[in-house]
């Protein structure tokens, strides 16, 4: 059955409040909008995500066909502007990822607002996204939808004391006062252990080493930080440092994620600006898809090659523009915030 | 053998020979990092309830349970009570295994209960109920712009739910039971 017009003005008016207020807090701090290709020939290396993927071609006398991709995340495109020169942007892009269980916050296509501004690090980007998340979602304490939504009652922390504040959780820092270290590339056998010491079902022999890390937090780390209410979880262990940098002194990868209670919200990082580093990652990477028998798209080697004019520290992030409507909504369910809702198509 | 994405409510998994079902669980699909199932699971045999992750790369073997289509009648102080409209045989539940799906059921509600053997183990509501909000505060004007764009509505059974602000009282309206969210009017 169609949903109403009262049912379908007011979805579109969520995502039209949402967008708006995303462009007015951006420009008021100087960042230019930028739009980026959908369908590229290196649509992601990630290994768990998987790239819708489409062979594009071109009639006429040069006739051929290429096999592209649709993109996970318009970071690819964004860091080559950087790399041209650009200082701070910002864009929202469709983004794609196929091979996902179908589940109540999740969608095969969805909105990514990707940022950036060359010069800062990751500790000013929380602070930013912080304001930005409050900025959207307008947060009151009387009125705030935000409150009906993903925790019920009035505040998001139960008592109402961390309202307007976001609570740093430092992932190295939580995984060390549990287990006893901070755990690196080299140390599967300890984590191993630690599986079996605190009753963690046993990885696989070929696991890497960043899943049995996550497995070892989701389980006995997870429960005890995600009754804080809204918070970041920050300082990720190396062998978890997707794209983000490595501290200086070695011990964490400056990589954070926002939370409302379990909904994730974004990936920020100080980017990794070391191309030779960027390569190894990517090459590993590919490996990783290949184990997995996932396709392998080529490295963009023009990415590699821009990231050389991107200066040290730069700042990054990632954030669902669809969840953040679901807070502005206060819904559960990523079918109750669109026209057409994702459940009903696929 | 059977996904980890293949985890429903009142779903039976069989680990290491031990029965346990499954009473709430969350599909997790994180921005970077592998996707898995967070799920709160408890033991057919000893009643012990455990919170369990299972990768969604993982398999699992599940257990054979029956559908039963019956209707919820009434509850008291630990169970409820539902019937088959056909043969009229009823079956009771306790309160803990229908868990937070409790705040859902009214007189008359179909639901699918859950069988392993001849022992009721959950409950399965439908994916959508329709209610009546029996109140609600009228929208005032000026609540879009202040950011105010859910109110509360109270509906027949005494559920709270947030629904948009065009919402009135004597309007029926779909209930998501996975999440509790409001859905949409439904036309009179």
């Amino acid at each position: 059955m169609p949903l109403s017009r009262s049912d379908l003005e007011f979805r579109a008016q969520l995502w039209n409040t949402a967008t708006s207020r995303i462009r007015e807090f951006f420009c008021a701090r100087g960042y230019v909008e930028v739009v980026t290709p959908v369908v590229v020939k290196s649509p992601g290396m990630e290994p768990n995500l998987s790239p819708l993927a489409v062979d594009v071609h071109t009639e006429g006398l040069q006739a051929h066909s290429t096999r592209m991709g649709l993109i996970t995340s318009p970071e690819y495109s964004m860091k080559k502007l950087l790399g041209g020169g650009m200082q701070k942007i910002f864009t929202l892009a469709p983004v794609f990822r196929d091979r996902e269980a179908p589940g109540n916050r999740w969608s095969i296509e969805f909105t990514m607002l990707e940022w950036y501004h060359q010069g800062k690090d990751y500790r000013e980007l929380m602070t930013e996204t912080g304001e930005l998340i409050d900025f959207v979602l307008n947060v009151d304490r009387e009125l705030s939808p935000i409150y009906g939504g993903v925790r019920r009652g009035r505040g998001v922390g139960g008592g109402g004391e961390s309202e307007g504040v976001w609570l740093r959780i430092s992932y190295v820092d939580e995984f060390e006062k549990t287990f006893g270290f901070v755990p690196h590339d080299d140390d599967r056998e300890r984590l191993i252990d630690a599986c079996k010491e605190f009753n963690v079902a046993h990885p696989a022999v070929d696991e890497p080493v960043h899943e049995i890390i996550d497995r070892l937090f989701q389980v006995i780390i997870w429960p005890t930080i995600v009754t804080r209410g809204r918070f970041m979880l920050c300082e990720y262990p190396v062998p978890c440092a997707s794209l983000s940098k490595v501290s200086a002194d070695g011990r964490y990868a400056e990589r954070f994620e926002a939370f409302v209670g379990e909904l994730e919200l974004c990936n920020g990082f100080t980017e990794l600006t070391d191309a030779a580093e960027q390569r190894r990652r990517f090459i590993l990477e590919g490996e990783e898809r290949r184990l997995a028998k996932k396709e392998v798209f080529p490295i963009d080697d023009e990415l590699l090659d821009r990231l050389k004019s991107v200066t040290s520290p730069t700042y990054g992030n990632a954030l669902g523009v669809d969840r953040l409507v679901m807070l502005l909504a206060g819904a559960n369910d990523i079918d109750s915030i669109h026209l057409f809702p994702p459940s009903t198509r696929y | 053998m059977a996904s980890p994405n293949d985890i429903k409510k009142g779903t039976v998994i069989n680990l290491n020979g031990d029965l346990w079902v499954v009473t709430t669980f969350q599909r997790v699909s994180p921005g970077k990092g592998s996707s898995f199932v967070r799920t709160r699971i408890k033991s057919l045999g000893t009643g012990k309830v455990v919170e369990n992750n299972f990768k969604s790369a993982e398999t699992l073997t599940f257990e054979t349970v029956n559908n039963r289509k019956m209707q919820f009648i009434y509850s008291d102080a630990d169970s409820i009570t539902c019937m088959d409209g056909q043969t009229f045989d009823q079956v009771m539940l306790s309160k803990d295994m229908v868990g937070d799906d409790m705040k859902f059921l009214k007189e008359g509600l179909d639901v699918t209960v859950i069988m392993h053997g001849d022992k009721a183990i959950s409950i399965e509501l439908p994916l959508k109920i329709q209610y009546t909000i029996t109140q609600t505060e009228p929208a005032t004007k000026g609540d879009t712009a202040s950011g105010n764009v859910l109110k509360d509505a109270t509906v027949e059974n005494g559920m709270i739910i947030r629904v948009p602000i065009f919402v009135k009282e004597g309007d029926n309206v779909l209930v998501n039971t996975e999440t509790g969210d409001y859905v949409e009017r439904v036309a009179r």
